[in-house]
């Protein structure tokens, strides 16, 4: 109960301040009137368009306006086609979870098994050229390998559409450029944890249990590993809900990213301030799931418990 | 084989060698040509200063050594039986089954995430073959056995204080009823006034099965050891039954040890 209250307290400040901020801040972005009125306006007509808006009132009397609104949700409308702000933030901010989600599926489908084959014994040829890779792929700027993506099955073999979000076929490009963005660090902390628990005392416990390879690395080895890669795969997912800015471009990927994007360059102000709601909104969630994966997956954060006692 | 004991052997080395090996340099000898036996109800004592070789001895006759150390020589018997040459399947089965390891440091020797019932479980089954709820209740009374409540076998390691975490290792090395028990300097991470119960618990399992205590303090040595054998820089310096050894130590080495301990016991 007093868990839930401070979470309450946290996330609401933590709205607040974000919001105040971001207020001031869009607004040293530039002057929307020119951009709604146009290149050839009048100051008269420059000046009517920001009368309609409220852009002529003080600033601290926008900000009040603004916060009154924002407990009702309101965060007024498009600046660019005039529709509700927060719900073209929330047509779009599917298509965000969905390629964060699938990235985030692929990344850990991948780098769970690498990550524990690398960890297990060191040395070999095979285990040199992966950590090549590896370092390779963390040194390449994601939107490289995405262009490149792009290059070679869009526009060279034409296998698969390279921008768009329609079906699974334009899905593949843009979940393989953010997993293999994410995928390189992943492995490492996996890779690093494993090898550490090989050499850990409790290892040896279940070397002299009896236990075999497999159940070593999966039942003794891997817990503990993905215990330390739960804190890289909380990053990680709320580094992709906050937008994928770069990857939704190139694919034209209709995320808040790109949305965000647009909106800026417009200084469409409502719309842009409804996205870093839900981002805080999302990002919040993200690191209270992540908490709740880290206590169920370590003991330890559960507390003492009452499960000893007694005896000495 | 050893006058001293009546009984034949439950474990028996024979001029054993251990070797660190490295990629690019020379092998590095850490023990050579060990001799031992410990027969059935007895407890051998293997004492030596630190880096003498204690432990990788007493590891190497399950194997259970890190990738850069190898035996190179020399035989391992149990009940009868050469184990040393076993292939790694057959090696497992011995490890845990027959053989059962106490370590020094029980809260490092538990995984952390895991409950302590987990692994005694994971033990009990892969060595008797037993559902998982006839396990559990073994593992319950394995247990209750070392005076472990019943609800520890839910505990995680950093429930349980130091003394507890080491009956349970115990508990654990004793579940499949092995015939040799080797505890690695026991109590040497533990309370003075623990020490001496966990000794206690230990000795009362020692009846019916050969038990090695490795230990660098004569006093536990001579507390619950029949024999002892020292060594130092991987060789056996001299062995024989430990009243008589503590007495009259034959050796000069021995005689350092044993001087060095008077001193220590009498400072502290
Ligand atoms: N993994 C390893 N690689 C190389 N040398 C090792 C390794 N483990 C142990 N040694 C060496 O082997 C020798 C014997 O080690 P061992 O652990 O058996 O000593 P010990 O008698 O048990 O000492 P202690 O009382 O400190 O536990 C030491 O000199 C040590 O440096
Ligand atoms: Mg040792």
């Amino acid at each position: 109960m007093v868990r839930l209250l401070t979470w309450v307290r946290d996330f609401a400040f933590l709205l607040v301040a974000t919001m105040t901020v971001l207020f001031f801040l869009v607004r040293l972005a530039g002057d929307p009137a020119i951009m709604l009125a146009g290149p050839d306006a009048t100051p008269a007509q420059l000046d009517a368009v920001r009368h309609a808006y409220g852009f002529d009132r003080g600033l601290f009397e926008q900000y009040l306006i603004f916060a009154l609104h924002l407990l009702r949700l309101d965060f007024g409308a498009s600046l660019v086609d005039g529709t509700p702000a927060l719900a073209k933030v929330l047509e779009t901010f599917p298509a965000s979870l969905y390629l964060a989600v699938m990235a985030m599926g692929l990344n850990l489908a991948v780098s769970i098994p690498v990550g524990a084959w690398l960890g297990q014994a060191q040395g070999g040829a095979a285990r040199r050229v992966a950590h090549g890779i590896l370092s390779v792929m963390q040194g390449f700027p994601g939107f490289v390998l995405a262009l490149l993506l792009v290059n070679v099955f869009a526009v060279g073999l034409e296998w698969l559409p390279a921008v768009g979000y329609a079906g699974p076929a334009s899905w593949v490009l843009p979940v393989i450029s953010v997993a293999s963005f994410l995928a390189p660090k992943l492995i490492r902390v996996i890779e690093a944890n494993a090898t550490a628990a090989y050499r850990s005392h409790y290892v040896r416990t279940a070397v002299a249990i009896g236990a075999g390879p497999r159940t070593i690395l999966w039942r003794h080895v891997m817990p503990n590993a993905l215990l330390g890669a739960a804190a890289v795969v909380g990053a990680e997912f709320a580094f992709m809900v906050t937008g994928l800015v770069v990857i939704e471009t190139i694919f034209a990927w209709p995320g808040i990213g790109w949305l965000l994007v647009r909106s800026t360059l417009n200084l469409d102000f409502p719309v842009v301030q409804a996205i870093v709601f839900i981002i805080v909104i999302a990002v919040f969630l993200t690191n209270a799931a992540t908490e709740a994966v880290q206590v169920r997956l370590d003991p330890r954060l559960r507390g003492p418990g009452a499960a000893g006692g007694g005896h000495g | 084989m050893t006058g001293s004991t009546p009984q034949s052997p439950i474990l028996e080395i024979r001029d054993l060698c251990i070797d660190a090996v490295a990629p690019g340099v020379p092998a590095r000898r850490l023990v050579e040509d060990l001799s031992l036996t410990v027969a059935v109800g007895e407890v051998l004592g293997i004492v030596g200063e630190s880096g003498s070789g204690k432990s990788l001895s007493a590891f190497a006759v399950a194997r259970l050594l890190p990738d850069s150390i190898r035996v190179s020589g020399g035989s391992v018997h149990l009940g009868g039986q050469r184990i040393d040459d076993l292939d790694e399947g057959a090696m497992r089965g011995l490890r845990g089954g027959r053989i059962g390891f106490v370590f020094q440091d029980p809260l490092s020797s538990f995984n952390p995430v895991r409950s302590i019932g987990s692994i005694l479980i994971e033990s009990i089954r892969r060595h008797q073959g037993l559902d998982r709820k006839a396990a559990r209740a073994l593992a319950v009374e394995m247990l209750s056995r070392m005076r472990l409540p019943a609800r520890s076998v839910d505990a995680y390691p950093h429930q349980l204080s130091g003394g507890q975490r080491q009956r349970a290792m115990i508990a654990l090395a004793l579940a499949n009823g092995p015939d040799l028990l080797i505890a690695d300097e026991p109590t040497t991470a533990l309370d003075p006034t623990i020490q001496l119960q966990i000794l206690a618990l230990l000795k009362q399992q020692t009846a019916d099965r050969a038990s090695i205590l490795i230990t660098h303090d004569f006093s536990v040595a001579a507390a619950i050891c029949d024999r002892i054998a020292v060594m130092h820089r991987g060789r056996l310096v001299e062995t024989g039954l430990a009243a008589a050894l503590l007495a009259h130590p034959q050796h000069d080495y021995t005689r350092d040890l044993l001087r060095h301990a008077r001193l220590g016991g009498e400072a502290s």
